[in-house]
């Protein structure tokens, strides 16, 4: 099996790299120090197993987990944590497995035989049931192998382009396979959408202006051009404008 | 003889009375005797009563309430020591004695020296049993309000001190198990460290199980701060870097309340640092000023503004509580958030 250690502390990294080299079966492909060197290392390295921290920095381990189910096919994560209340219920009833700091053997030995059980499929499922709840901070997107990580806050807006979202930031743009309504649910607080096909960055409006033959486009700050407000969205757009 | 007794414990039943010496109390009591006053003389005939008339009789009212206040100041030693009954009853009958005294004092000056401060007044007893009447009335009711502020000091202070056990109590479950992770790591591949590690976190432990209220001192908490961060730097590596920079005239022996200045690096490391993947500089400044020593707590904060952030200032207001409680306006707690950096800064007054 092959297995990502991800946690902050290099000295828990250590202790986690030693027990596992005495298993047998088990490779270690990699380490990382935050959540964004995780998700990334174990689409580089083509993990099995995540053994994942939960407070890290960039990207903590429960949006981290919730990026990696993504991946296909979703490596099986195990949560190591020295104590989180909140977080431990939130993923008791699907998480592969969890561990508490500091990790026992038996425990790490057991956790591993349950992973090693465990398939893609039930991984990818599991794992959406556990992120549920967690609101993502950054979007990932797959470049030619590679992963983007783009933080919400650059973002500009979203616009849908047949079975792909177009995603305008600060850094350029990139293509996301997911759908403009699930996104408009999760970043309801932040975002707005003014047409159909385009979700905008509440903060990032800075006006309306009418053009010929009565078409009303928004200014957004970095999007290269003003955006097209459907008729529908207008009037609730307006109250916003006004608000801000 | 009295000096030489023994603190006592607990404080006395009836230590609800004011402190009289105190020039606080006295210019509260003058400031009540010219209020009364001035109903006094504004009731029988509403009108300006003449300035002469006011001067001569400010003069007698505050005679009477700085001899009532000298008798108090010093019978507080006495009277602290009865229960609370027996004190209301003592302190009333020395105001009323002295209100009646020194009124006879005040008409027998007046009439001997042919001042004509009191013309009109009637024999000098029936003056005396006036204010010794009214003076009943306002000292009733100023003893309740002595009484009824004592209890409300003492249940803020009771609060206080109760926030002081919840927070010391607060280990964060965290710092235990992570120190305990690093420590199982260190054990087998650098076992002196792994020692040091457990005698930092029991030093730490035992400073928070066994504090209670009573101050520690600057050179303690300092060192507890030390102690605190070499398991932070064990367990962050490289990425905490740490600036101390704690000056020779420091006094050490400075009181200050135990735990205050822990919580405030904790937060820098927990808030500051550890959200940063690249880590940063965590400095502690102390200096010694002629009167008061100032300590700054400064951490960078995290650049990236999508991380989920933690409230910092959790620990903020208790620090500022316990700092009030135990010196009043003189110590202060300041926070300054720039973008890019945090900084704690704690003023302590010297002596």
């Amino acid at each position: 099996m092959r297995v990502l250690i991800a946690d902050d502390e290099p000295l828990a990294r250590e202790r986690l790299a030693a027990m596992l080299a005495e298993m047998p079966g088990t490779e270690i492909v990699g380490e990382a120090a935050d959540g964004r060197e995780a998700i990334t290392l174990a689409a580089e390295r083509g993990a099995d197993l995540v053994l994942l921290d939960i407070a890290m920095p960039e990207l903590d381990g429960l949006e981290a987990a919730r990026h990696l189910s993504h991946f296909d096919p979703a490596p099986a994560v195990i949560f190591c944590t020295a104590y989180d209340a909140h977080a431990l219920a939130a993923f008791e009833a699907s998480a592969v497995d969890y561990l508490l700091k500091p990790v026992r053997r038996e425990r790490l030995v057991a956790a591993l035989e349950r992973a090693q059980r465990y398939t893609g499929e039930r991984a990818r499922s599991v794992s959406e049931r556990l992120a549920e709840p967690v609101r993502r901070t950054h979007l990932c997107a797959r470049l030619r192998g590679g992963l983007k990580l783009v933080p919400l806050g650059d973002v500009a807006y979203f616009l849908a382009e047949d079975k792909y979202v177009l995603v305008r930031h600060d850094g350029g743009e990139v293509l996301i396979e997911e759908s403009l309504k699930a996104l408009e649910h999760e970043f309801a607080e932040h975002f707005v959408r003014i047409h159909r096909n385009c979700l905008v960055a509440v903060d990032r409006i800075s006006g309306l202006e009418r053009h010929a033959g009565g078409r009303v486009f928004a200014t957004v700050r970095g999007a290269p051009e003003p955006l097209e407000v459907s008729r529908r969205n207008l009037p609730g757009l307006r109250k916003l404008v006004k608000a801000l | 003889m009295l000096e030489t007794r023994p603190a006592r414990e607990n404080p006395a039943p009836s230590s609800w009375l004011p402190d009289f010496c105190n020039p606080g109390t006295a210019l509260s009591v003058a400031a009540l005797a010219e209020i009364v006053l001035l109903a006094v003389l504004f009731a029988p005939q509403p009108g300006w009563p003449g300035f002469s008339r006011l001067a001569t009789t400010t003069l007698f009212v505050q005679w009477l309430a700085l001899c009532a206040l000298v008798a108090l100041c010093l019978a507080r030693g006495r009277l602290a020591r009865l229960a609370v009954g027996m004190s209301v009853a003592g302190a009333f009958a020395i105001v009323l004695v002295i209100l009646g005294a020194g009124t006879l004092v005040a008409v027998a000056l007046d009439r001997t020296l042919g001042f004509g401060m009191t013309p009109g007044y009637g024999e000098a007893s029936h003056v005396a049993l006036q204010v010794m009447l009214v003076g009943a009335l306002v000292t009733a009711g100023a003893l309740r309000y002595f009484y009824v502020q004592a209890q409300w000091q003492r249940e803020v202070r009771a609060q206080a001190r109760a926030q002081v056990k919840a927070l010391q109590a607060r280990i964060r479950p965290h710092f235990l198990f992570n120190s305990m992770n690093t420590i199982a790591s260190l054990v087998a591949t650098r076992p002196a460290d792994a020692e040091r590690a457990v005698e930092d976190l029991s030093e730490l432990f035992r400073a928070a199980i066994s504090a209670g209220d009573e101050l520690s001192d600057l050179g303690r908490e300092l060192t507890l701060v030390e102690h605190y961060l070499a398991i932070e730097k064990l367990r962050l590596g490289e990425r905490l870097a740490i600036d101390w920079q704690v000056g020779a005239g420091v006094p050490r022996e400075l009181p200050i309340p135990a735990l205050l200045l822990q919580p405030l690096v904790e937060n820098a490391v927990l808030h500051g640092i550890q959200p940063i993947a690249a880590g940063g500089t965590l400095s502690l400044v102390a200096e010694a000023r002629p009167d008061e020593v100032v300590i700054e707590i400064r951490n960078p904060r995290n650049p990236n503004p999508g991380v989920r952030q933690h409230g910092h200032n959790i620990g903020h207001e208790s620090v500022r509580e316990r700092l009030r409680y135990h010196f009043g306006d003189r110590a202060t707690l300041a926070v300054e958030s720039a973008p890019d950096a945090y900084r704690c800064v704690v003023t302590l007054p010297r002596g």
